[in-house]
């Protein structure tokens, strides 16, 4: 983007009614700033005011403080006097247009310092917030004369750009099934050689043609008629976060004490390891399910070889914590993806330092997921959006907006949806390509900031939404079929497991996995 | 809970402070900026201070979400603090506190290692009745059924006991049930039991693996330990048991070896170990029958290679066990040596003779 749109990095997130009192002060103040300016400046930055009064007032009605908005419109009406037609819209309770749009303001590169310097001088953090968001501010070189009005402009970030939604190439679909297909034979790996005499000599007999195994060709699983698997870590009060890898085979799981234990399924044994230092935030399994991604408050994303237990390689992700790690669903191409404060961050395995950094969010980035294709990844925020994010060129081509800060993302296999959970216990889907949201749930309002989405998933026949939380229930949402979230069409309660993470198999078993509270 | 009681008197929490702090500065404050009243200044100070709070309180909330955690704890907000290049105020609780050594073995258990278990919370759509798993109460005649079967495994009479093994073997509608029947007989398997009990225990287990609508292949990875734990077990004084239990762990495989394709090798694998030298007589006895159970191509992987070592072994000792032992050994080998006959036109008589 050739202007420059934020004035400082991070924000405030408020509860409302809070936020509505510290709008109304930090525009009063803004504006009395600006009044007092010298003059080539004062005409320019004026430009600001209408955006930021149009939209702390948004604020202060959105905090439900009828009492504060009335006086506050009141107060400033007359000063935005050639914004008249906004301002009845203002009036007339009219608020869509306005939050759909950005205003593009021009100001010279001394104005903007200016007001830069201004902002972050006093921490006016409401104002800083809101031109970030709503403000499209560019730079021009000399003093423009007089300083036009800001221009209200439809936000086109949604409608900029064509994206390429389809599936892979061919050649690649190959190379991931032959990367399926060369997964080995033996079943049992320790060196009990009866047993696998035994398990070659039942191959053997099920290799003949006499008797093909037709069973083992399985058809797909329902996803409206779930089966799931539900993985349950007891003992484990401080598991911090859990990941089944595809085959279901096993369970990797990091804990707030920084370290990772992966289990096994079929052998109940497990390994132990440390590399990290502070909690475990984010885990991700590789396709072929031997590589193994980690993430923790350190900010240090490490890869894992499962099969030898030793960690291959440490990448210094970002400067806070890493909220979530995502490799890309390739069998060759080593890529992955992680997030944190600072945003995302894309990386090959051959290198420690990133080869795109993704800037834009106005929070912490805490979730990351890549597109089915791999050229495009989504992250939440808890700037309350999703944003899809252009890998090669390192910019953002959708912003999907979500009700409150997202703490779980997936992208549909077919590549054309993408879902959210939220904090507040909802769950929301978008249509990729138009950025138009499909459908919505919100959970009844008491229990509303209680129940945090942990996971979203789209079954392997893109049929379903399996969505899982703190409130230790499994929804399944039969999610494009009717284009409504009304209600879940299944859901399954456990007794006492919060839902860490769902997922589906290629086979379209859902897998479920939580710590057992006791 | 009220969500904005709480909230609200935070903020006049804050500004009461604020107000205290100021007044009591009131000299100095007056000297610094005398064109502001004492008020505007606690005002001010209060949004300060309010704002500053949240903010940590934010960054610290993040790390719970982050972690997953129920509540926010000291390591999230030392975090936080941290992360802002601000010392950590908060220690953990359990520093300052003195423990006593002496009664810390008695009023604490250790800290147990994280364990995986499984179970299935839905299949196809419907929840099965097990532990893990939320439900409504089982349906009365659900739960008269259970006790009639429970009843009579625990001691019936024997046209009584014909009759519910017939049932269970073939009745409809035992899917949502079988749970609950399985539950009762692996927790069965694992208390002391006298031997009729425990051969009741297994025949019911045996009878519902062949009953296709029981559907107990949900419950495989409870059934199959419990009659694993009855062929090989080391305190178990019937050989009657045994042979029972290695019958109903072949008629498992059977059933379901096909689709699962490591439950033989596994079931193998737990024999072939139930043959080392440092087992019990009677857990050998069990995992040579259910060797041979198997069929002739487990007994030839399995048992063949060191059926002349064991088969000495076995002479040396003069015991009634140890005759059992030998017995069950010389009718697996004729079980092979027959199908052997059958598949081949050389029959391996040297193994034979050497065996024998």
């Amino acid at each position: 983007m050739p202007s420059s749109s934020s004035i400082l990095g991070r924000s405030l997130e408020m509860d409302d009614a809070f936020s509505a009192r510290c709008f109304a002060r930090a525009y009063e103040a803004f504006h009395h700033w600006i009044e007092g300016t010298i003059e080539p400046v004062r005409s320019e930055v004026k430009a600001l005011l209408f955006p930021a009064f149009a939209h702390s007032y948004l604020r202060i009605v959105k905090g439900d403080e009828e009492k504060v908005a009335g006086a506050f419109l009141e107060r400033w009406t007359e000063a935005h006097a050639s914004h008249f037609p906004e301002i009845e819209e203002l009036k007339r309770g009219d608020l869509e247009r306005l939050r759909r749009s950005k205003f593009e303001v021009r100001l010279s590169a001394v104005a903007a310092e200016l007001v830069g310097e201004y902002l972050t001088r006093t921490a006016n953090v409401s104002m800083i917030q809101l031109l970030n968001e709503h403000a499209r501010i560019e730079i021009v070189e000399s003093f423009s004369k007089g300083g036009g009005d800001a221009v209200l402009v439809e936000d086109e970030v949604n409608t900029r750009s064509e994206l390429k939604l389809g599936a892979l190439s061919s050649s690649v679909v190959d190379a991931r099934a032959r990367a399926f297909s060369t997964l080995p034979e033996t079943f049992l790996d320790d060196d009990d050689d009866k047993a696998n005499r035994y398990a070659a000599a039942l191959l053997a007999r099920a290799r003949r043609p006499a008797d093909t195994v037709e069973s083992t060709a399985r058809p797909l699983l329902s996803a409206l008629e779930p089966t799931a698997l539900a993985f349950s870590l007891s003992d484990a009060r401080d598991v911090s976060t859990l990941k089944p890898s595809r085959d279901a085979r096993r369970l990797a799981a990091g804990f707030a004490d920084s370290s990772i234990r992966v289990y096994r399924v079929d052998e109940k044994t497990r390994t132990n390891k440390v590399a990290h230092e502070g909690p475990i935030y984010g885990l991700s399994w590789c396709t072929a399910c031997r590589y193994l991604l980690s993430c923790a408050s350190d900010g240090v994303a490490v890869l894992w070889d499962t099969e030898t237990g030793r960690a291959l390689c440490r990448y210094k992700a970002h400067a806070g914590p890493a909220w979530d790690v995502s490799w890309a669903d390739l069998s060759r191409g080593h890529v992955f993806a992680t997030c944190g404060a600072d945003g995302g961050r894309v990386f090959t395995t051959d290198r420690p330092d990133p080869v795109r950094i993704l800037a834009g969010h106005w929070g912490d980035a805490t979730r990351v997921t890549f597109h089915p294709n791999a050229h495009y990844l989504l992250t939440g925020s808890t700037d309350k959006t999703c944003r899809l994010w252009d890998v090669r060129a390192g910019s953002y081509c959708r912003v999907l907006e979500a009700p409150s800060p997202v703490t779980s993302v997936d992208v549909s296999p077919d590549g054309h949806y993408a879902a959210a959970g939220c904090e507040d216990g909802s769950v929301r889907l978008w249509h990729l390509d138009s950025g138009a949201q499909v459908a919505s749930h919100h959970p009844p309002k008491k229990k509303i900031r209680t129940t945090p989405v942990y996971s979203v998933a789209f079954s392997a026949d893109a049929v379903a939404l399996a969505s899982g939380g703190k409130d230790r229930c499994v929804r399944i949402w039969a999610a494009i079929e009717d284009g409504r979230l009304s209600e879940p069409h299944r859901l399954f309660k456990t007794k006492a497991t919060p839902v860490f993470d769902v997922s589906w198999t290629q086979k379209n078993l859902c897998l479920v996995s939580g710590p057992l509270l006791v | 809970m009220a969500a904005r009681k709480p909230k609200k008197s935070a903020s006049s929490l804050v500004h009461e402070w604020a107000k205290v702090v100021c007044g009591e500065a009131n000299e100095q404050l007056q000297k610094a900026s005398p064109a502001m009243r004492v008020e505007e200044i606690a005002t001010e100070v209060a949004l300060r201070v309010e704002t500053r709070v949240r903010s940590l309180i934010q960054t610290a909330h993040r790390r719970r979400v982050g972690r997953r955690g129920e509540k926010l704890s000291v390591e999230d907000i030392n975090g936080a603090l941290e992360s802002r290049g601000e010392p950590s105020l908060l220690r953990g609780s359990a520093g300052s506190r003195e423990l006593d050594l002496k009664k810390l073995p008695s009023s604490s258990s250790p800290p147990r290692e994280p364990s995986l278990a499984l179970h299935w919370l839905s299949v196809d759509g419907n929840q099965p009745e097990t532990a893990e798993n939320d439900l409504e109460p089982m349906p009365r005649e659900h739960e008269l059924y259970v006790r009639k079967v429970t009843e009579t495994i625990k001691g019936g009479e024997s046209d009584e006991r014909k009759l519910v093994f017939r049932s269970l073997r073939t009745a409809d509608g035992l899917a949502g049930v079988a749970p609950a029947l399985i539950k009762f007989c692996t927790d069965e398997t694992r208390r002391k039991r006298s031997e009729g009990t425990l051969r009741n225990v297994v025949a019911a287990l045996r009878a519902l693996v062949l009953n296709r609508r029981a559907r107990v292949e949900l419950l495989l990875h409870d059934v199959l330990p419990a009659v694993l734990t009855c062929v090989v077990a080391k305190k178990l004084n019937s050989e009657v048991v045994r042979e029972e239990a290695a019958r109903c762990v072949a008629d498992i495989c059977e059933e379901f070896g096909d689709k699962y394709a490591t439950l033989r090798p596994r079931v193998a694998k737990t024999l072939a170990d139930a043959l080392a030298d440092d087992k019990p007589m009677g857990t050998r006895y069990g995992a040579i029958v259910g060797i041979t159970a198997l069929g002739p191509l487990a007994v030839a992987t399995l048992l063949i290679p060191d059926a002349a070592a064991l088969a000495d072994k076995l002479q040396t000792k003069d015991h009634a066990d140890a005759r059992a032992c030998s017995f069950a050994l010389l009718q697996a080998i004729l079980l092979y040596a027959d199908h052997a006959a059958a598949a081949s036109p050389k029959p391996t008589t040297m193994m034979i003779r050497r065996a024998a």
